[in-house]
């Protein structure tokens, strides 16, 4: 890309590297509070990383961390082979080949489309380039309007075209789609995928909503506490999660208690389905894990559970039904078939794929965190 | 109207019903919907509310109509041009000089680590509670011919003559110093709603800390800028303390002159229009520049603490800066003063202390408190509750105040008072008649602001349950706003008590009050007389204000 009209030349061209961005041990305290602890994280050129964890989980410290805009404690930052943070040495968000589009956008009110996406040009070659990069985002044509003249997803789409035009080596999104309403967001972000795939770009994504993480993400990154759970592609960190938190955060998730009778293992809605070579734990209480759509309802007085409420959600019915045992679990089941609340149902667990067992919050077999990508 | 108490407040839904539905038949039905919809007194009450505050202006124009020969030849003399570009030049030069103390006073406060910046915030508001007289007298006793510096030099160095204070010199520089707070606070609350996130884009895009002051902060801080230097260049222009004392003929000092000592008041009520003219002038350039700036800084408040700017080795020029500035502006007018008022004390000076000018300025400045708030609720209601043309109108025309020099408003009431209203010309009445068009637009901004806050369906829901319109604003609103309209006779009494041109002008014969009673002294140079008053009103302001920039940072 050296060479390239409008690009700013940016102090040391990246180091030939396949790992576009590398954290490694990153950590930082506010006032006392730990916000980022051991971070680790590898992305590799053109990958899309979306950071997924609740509110207060310290994935936005990550962000600016990366983008210089706060310092490290602890760990290291490199972006394309060279290190830009360790302890000691800070290397300016002006010196860094990374952009940052921010959760609202920062879009510069005095100046127009085009004064902005240019903003961090060279002169040389700077209205090529924010030309072309409108187009990129589909936004020909508005060049000199102002920012306020916009609707909500083209300011979303000149932010963003405004960090990509001096082509960064590393890009980040603050919860990009937070500000649009649900209608919009959905073709937003598809359009969005799809820009930063034409271009290339090395991505990490914030966000607090895990079907936007599965959906963004080449991987899926889950924090909580300052500290990664786990790092993998969205199938595996949905289907495989390495913890309960991580089950439980990625999708409803019910945790039922196992007993081990030999071969066999029991749950009070029948057998479960392990993977060949399974073996349990000694001497610790073992969950099996069930999704929603992991159990079949059968109405029967001789059930071992009852419905007390029923979700309605237009394609499907989710029903709570409290078991014998007190325990409380979540099926899915398609609007074909209406149980009444307070009916007894039979309670199965499906026998078509192996479930995922937990012991004391960690996956058995163990889950690697850090998954291979 | 036979209808259950509780039903009044669908009285609204009624009224809009076609005819024949079998409601009876009033005369509101023949004004249009919207002005139906809230009660007509509320809109008769705000209408005779702007028009009480046009009537100065009215009277201005029409006595100066009465003998048009006169007031053209007064408009079109050239000693005019001469007070215009006079006027002019005091008004370029104290904006000037009050924004290149004032925005780097504001950065350096809130943006940088410069030491004490809450102590130094403070004390770069507290000029505004030292009125113009006040300040100039200081000036004159410190720095003029005779004064306390030029005696200080004199006798280890001999030095008889210090540079001549009087005329433009010494107006622009006690000006800036005490008008220079007006930008400074309006800089200040947006550098504070200035979304980190800019400044942060333009560092993340490769940009230079000075690159991205220069081209990202400075430029959304334009529309402060103006706006406080509006301000400031309005204080200037209606300023008639300073400007007297230190004998700069701008249009209030010879406006004055004309109407006090030389009795022409055709040609006072003249030069009124054309200083009226010129303040409405900078009202609209002002807005010509906001309106292409059409931006906004966003609204929502800063979320993070932002980065504090080291300042380093700029440490100690950044402080000598703000030290200096708070030296002359608050420094020198408080000693001067106490200088004078221990001198006095010294040596047994009677009459020290006039209670009667402070009775009475206490007395006239609640009237002026209550009077003004009560007459800005009904516009301030209307504007926030009926955006619409009329209410707009209204809005726009309580804003005469702020245009108008207390001059000319006093002016304008002199004329009205002898030919339509003898019987209270010279009296409280019209006195706090002036002052409630003066500050008018100070309570209807504090009214308006706090009535922004009110959600418009608390008064629905409490109309639903059964109050009454009027029952419902009383019981539910008003509470509510108690802050904004306590605010807003707070701001009204101490502008009162300062005031001087209109309470020398219309002020009931032989009633002092302490801004007439300074002004006296310091017109005869008597300035042990004229210093505990001025002590008193200097800190009478000084305590809310700071109090008001205090809680500025505890409502982060």
């Amino acid at each position: 890309m050296i060479g390239l009209p409008g690009i700013r030349k940016k102090r040391g061209e990246s180091v030939q590297t396949d790992i576009a961005l590398r954290c490694t041990g990153v950590s930082k305290t506010f006032d006392g509070t730990i916000a980022v602890e051991e971070f680790d994280i590898e992305v590799k050129r053109g990958q899309i990383l979306a950071l997924v964890g609740p509110s207060g989980c310290g994935k936005t410290t990550v962000l600016r961390m990366i983008a210089g805009l706060e310092a490290l404690d602890t760990g290291r930052i490199e972006i394309g082979g060279e290190t830009v943070a360790t302890s000691g040495r800070h290397t300016g968000p002006d010196k860094r080949s990374v952009g940052i589009v921010f959760q609202d956008y920062a879009l510069f009110p005095h100046m127009t489309v085009s004064a902005n996406v240019g903003f961090g040009l060279d002169r040389k070659g700077r209205d090529e380039r924010v030309v072309e990069v409108l187009e990129l985002v589909g936004l020909s044509g508005l060049g000199e309007r102002l920012p306020s003249e916009l609707s909500g997803g083209q300011q979303q789409r000149v932010a963003l075209a405004r960090t990509l035009a001096s082509r960064p080596d590393v890009l980040l999104l603050d919860e990009p789609f937070s500000n649009l309403d649900a209608g919009l967001r959905e073709r937003v972000r598809a359009e969005i995928r799809e820009i930063l795939k034409a271009a290339g770009t090395t991505t990490v994504f914030v966000t607090h909503d895990q079907q936007e993480a599965l959906f963004m993400g080449d991987l899926v990154g889950v924090q909580v506490g300052g500290r990664i759970e786990q790092v993998d592609i969205p199938e595996r960190v949905f289907h495989r999660p390495a913890t309960s938190f991580v089950a439980r955060f990625m999708g409803m998730a019910d945790f039922l208690p196992v007993n081990v009778l030999g071969p066999r293992l029991v749950t009070e809605v029948g057998p479960a389905r392990a993977i060949p070579g399974f073996e349990p734990p000694q001497d610790a209480p073992l969950q099996v894990m069930a999704r929603p759509d992991d159990f079949v309802l059968a109405p029967s007085d001789e059930g071992q559970g009852v419905v007390i409420d029923r979700v309605f959600q237009g394609w499907a019915y989710t029903y709570e039904v409290e078991l014998n045992s007190g325990l409380h679990i979540h099926c899915q089941m398609p609007h074909l078939l209406s149980i009444d609340v307070g009916q007894r149902v039979l309670v199965n667990l499906r026998r078509d794929h192996p479930q995922m067992f937990f012991s004391d919050g960690a996956a058995v077999p163990t889950v690697p965190r850090y998954g291979q990508t | 109207m036979n209808r259950p108490p509780g039903l009044q407040g669908f009285q609204v839904i009624g009224e809009q019903l076609p005819a024949g539905t079998g409601l009876s038949w009033s005369p509101r039905r023949l004004l249009p919907l919207w002005l139906r919809r809230e009660p007509l007194s509320l809109w008769l009450a705000a209408i005779a509310v702007a028009g009480a505050a046009a009537l100065p202006a009215l009277y201005l124009a029409t006595r100066a109509a009465d003998s048009s020969d006169t007031a053209l030849d007064a408009i079109f003399d050239p000693d005019t041009a001469a007070i215009l570009w006079r006027s002019i030049q005091l008004i370029v030069l104290v904006t000037l000089g009050s924004v290149l103390i004032a925005v780097p006073l504001a950065w350096l406060t809130v943006r940088t680590d410069l030491p004490f910046k809450r102590a130094w915030a403070v004390a770069s508001v507290l000029p505004l509670a030292i009125p113009s007289y006040v300040g100039a007298l200081a000036f004159i006793s410190a720095f003029g011919p005779k004064g306390l510096l030029q005696g200080w030099l004199e006798a280890p160095f001999g030095i008889e003559r210090i540079p001549d204070l009087y005329g433009l010199t010494g107006a622009t520089i006690v000006l800036i110093l005490l008008s220079y707070p007006y930008v400074f606070l309006t800089v200040r609350a947006t550098l504070w709603r200035l979304e980190p996130e800019m400044e942060e884009a333009s560092r993340s895009l490769g940009r230079s800390p000075w690159h991205t002051f220069r081209k990202i902060t400075l430029p959304l801080l334009y529309p402060a800028i103006g706006a406080g230097a509006l301000l400031v260049a309005l204080y200037t222009l209606s300023d008639f303390g300073a400007v007297a004392l230190l004998q700069y003929d701008t249009f209030t000092r010879v406006i004055f002159n004309e109407y006090n000592s030389a009795f022409n008041r055709a040609s006072a009520a003249a030069l009124s229009l054309v200083l009226l003219g010129v303040a409405v002038s900078l009202i609209l350039i002002e807005a010509g520049a906001r309106r292409r700036a059409r931006y906004y800084a966003g609204a929502n408040a800063a979320r993070r603490e932002r980065r504090i700017v080291q300042l380093g080795r700029w440490r100690l020029p950044a402080s000598v800066f703000s030290g200096v500035v708070t030296f002359l502006a608050l420094g020198v007018p408080v000693f001067v003063l106490v200088y004078w008022l221990v001198r006095g004390i010294n040596a047994g000076e009677s009459e020290l202390f006039d209670f009667t000018a402070l009775y009475n300025s206490v007395q006239f400045s609640i009237y002026a408190a209550v009077a003004t708030v009560i007459a800005a609720v009904p516009i301030s209601v209307l504007s926030v509750r009926r955006p619409g043309l009329l209410s707009a109108g209204l809005e726009r025309f309580s804003y005469v105040g702020f245009a108008m020099p207390g001059i000319a408003v006093g002016l304008g009431l002199v004329f009205f008072g002898i030919r339509y209203a003898t019987a209270i010309y010279q009296t409280v009445f019209l006195l706090v008649f002036a002052y409630v068009v003066l500050f008018l637009p100070v309570a209807v901004g504090a009214i308006r602001a706090s009535l922004l806050q009110v959600n418009p369906r608390m008064e629905e829901a409490a109309m639903s349950l059964g109050r009454s319109r009027i029952n419902a604003f009383l019981t539910v609103t008003v509470p509510v706003i108690r802050p904004g309209l306590a605010a807003a006779a707070v701001m009204v009494f101490l502008l009162t008590m300062k005031e001087l041109p209109a309470t020398l002008i219309l002020g009931p014969i032989e009633s002092r009050t302490l801004a007439t009673s300074i002004w006296t002294a310091a017109e005869e140079a008597f300035f042990a007389r004229a210093a505990a008053p001025s002590l008193l009103l200097v800190v009478a302001s000084a305590a809310p204000m700071t109090f008001l920039v205090l809680r500025e940072r505890s409502s982060r």
